[in-house]
């Protein structure tokens, strides 16, 4: 991320000042600091809001409920998972918070899951097993029923149906998090095996 | 339709929290402060990221690659408004916020750059800090093919975002 953070500001100064945009980048930067603060309000309203919400969604039992929903569902793609391991209890309540966007409150069984699996795969020595790999693609793909920040961002912005987007967020979501797993299965061709040609 | 959602979820949430018998005002409180820590601590990187974002903008830097890698995305009806944000999306999540924010103020939300920038937004996740933190947490380095396999996923979402769009907004 240092070299990034570099690379993005270097490329602009350099490349402002060869194109007499220089002042233009000087303003900007002034300027984004105040950018950054009325961006911070929005963000953080949104977010105390929904993490509001969705601590009653999770105290009252419901991402347990979606839980249950989603076991079957994932033995269909991580096959390797025992059966009422802790592993398996664990990669299903992070699916289910990451399902309702509580980010925050998928993150401690994700990673508790991850340990699990850890545990149970340490012939393979630092590598990660298919089932490891499955889940962190499944991590990365965000599938969310209520994609809050974008919701509070685009009404912020004045649109006139912030929500309308959701159904192609769904859509789009699955498809992505489809692709994935494929590209998981299709360079793991033994189920069982460990992943070190990628 | 959308709005509907929200209204519904909201409502159904502290219904069914009530019937299970959920402190829910207490409940709300205590997480929106979660909320609210969560929503601090991404202040530093917050302003670190539109800052670098707003100076390449002004800088013209990204127009010249927008206009450099127009014809490809040409042909997948995306939007060029929204190339920064598929290159940032995967490395930083206030980075995204930023370039968001800015095609809002800049196309509109409702435009169909704003729309498909939602979209994409929403769809997919900061890639390279989760497998950072999941991997990382359990010591292993050797990430075998999960990059390439969210890498993927990523791009597809990218492409999707502009096709559903497209067809159904």
């Amino acid at each position: 991320m240092n070299y990034i953070f570099a690379a993005m500001l270097m490329i602009a100064a350099i490349w402002g000042i060869f194109s007499g945009n220089g002042e233009a980048v000087s303003s900007a930067m002034l300027q984004s600091g105040i950018s950054t603060a009325e961006l911070m309000l929005t963000v953080t309203g949104g977010m105390v809001l929904w993490s509001g919400i969705m601590a009653i969604a999770e105290k009252s039992g419901l991402t347990d409920i979606l839980a249950k929903f989603i076991r079957p569902l994932l033995r269909l793609i991580m096959p390797g998972l025992e059966k009422g391991s802790d592993a398996e209890k664990y990669v299903c309540m992070n699916i289910s918070a990451n399902i309702l966007g509580l980010g925050n409150a998928a993150t401690p069984p994700g990673l508790k899951a991850m340990r699990a699996m850890a545990e149970q795969h340490r012939h393979l020595n630092g590598r990660p097993d298919s089932e490891m790999v499955t889940f962190a693609v499944l991590n990365t793909a965000s599938v969310q029923l209520i994609p809050a920040t974008v919701m509070t961002l685009r009404s912020a912005a004045g649109s006139s149906d912030p929500g309308g987007i959701m159904p192609c967020i769904w859509i789009t979501s699955l498809c992505a998090l489809t692709a994935g797993l494929l590209v998981c299965k299709a360079l793991h061709p033994a189920a069982k095996g460990d992943c070190n040609h990628g | 339709m959308g709005n509907y959602i929200v209204v519904l979820t909201v409502s159904g949430i502290i219904l069914f929290g009530m019937m299970k018998k959920v402190k829910v005002f207490d409940v709300f409180l205590e997480g929106a402060k979660e909320g609210l820590h969560t929503a601090v601590g991404i202040i530093p990187a917050l302003t670190a990221l539109t800052l670098c974002v707003s100076a390449l903008r002004a800088s013209g830097a990204v127009e010249a690659l927008g206009q450099l890698t127009a014809p490809f995305i040409e042909m997948a009806h995306i939007p060029p408004e929204t190339l920064p944000l598929m290159l940032i999306r995967p490395i930083s999540g206030s980075g995204a916020l930023a370039v968001l924010q800015g095609i809002f103020s800049s196309c509109g939300p409702d435009s169909t750059a704003g729309n498909v920038a939602s979209v994409m937004m929403g769809s997919t996740e900061t890639t390279f800090y989760t497998i950072t933190v999941y991997f990382g947490s359990v010591g292993v380095k050797k990430t075998g093919c999960t990059i390439p396999a969210a890498l993927t996923a990523d791009l597809t979402g990218m492409i999707i975002a502009a096709l559903t769009v497209n067809l159904l907004m």
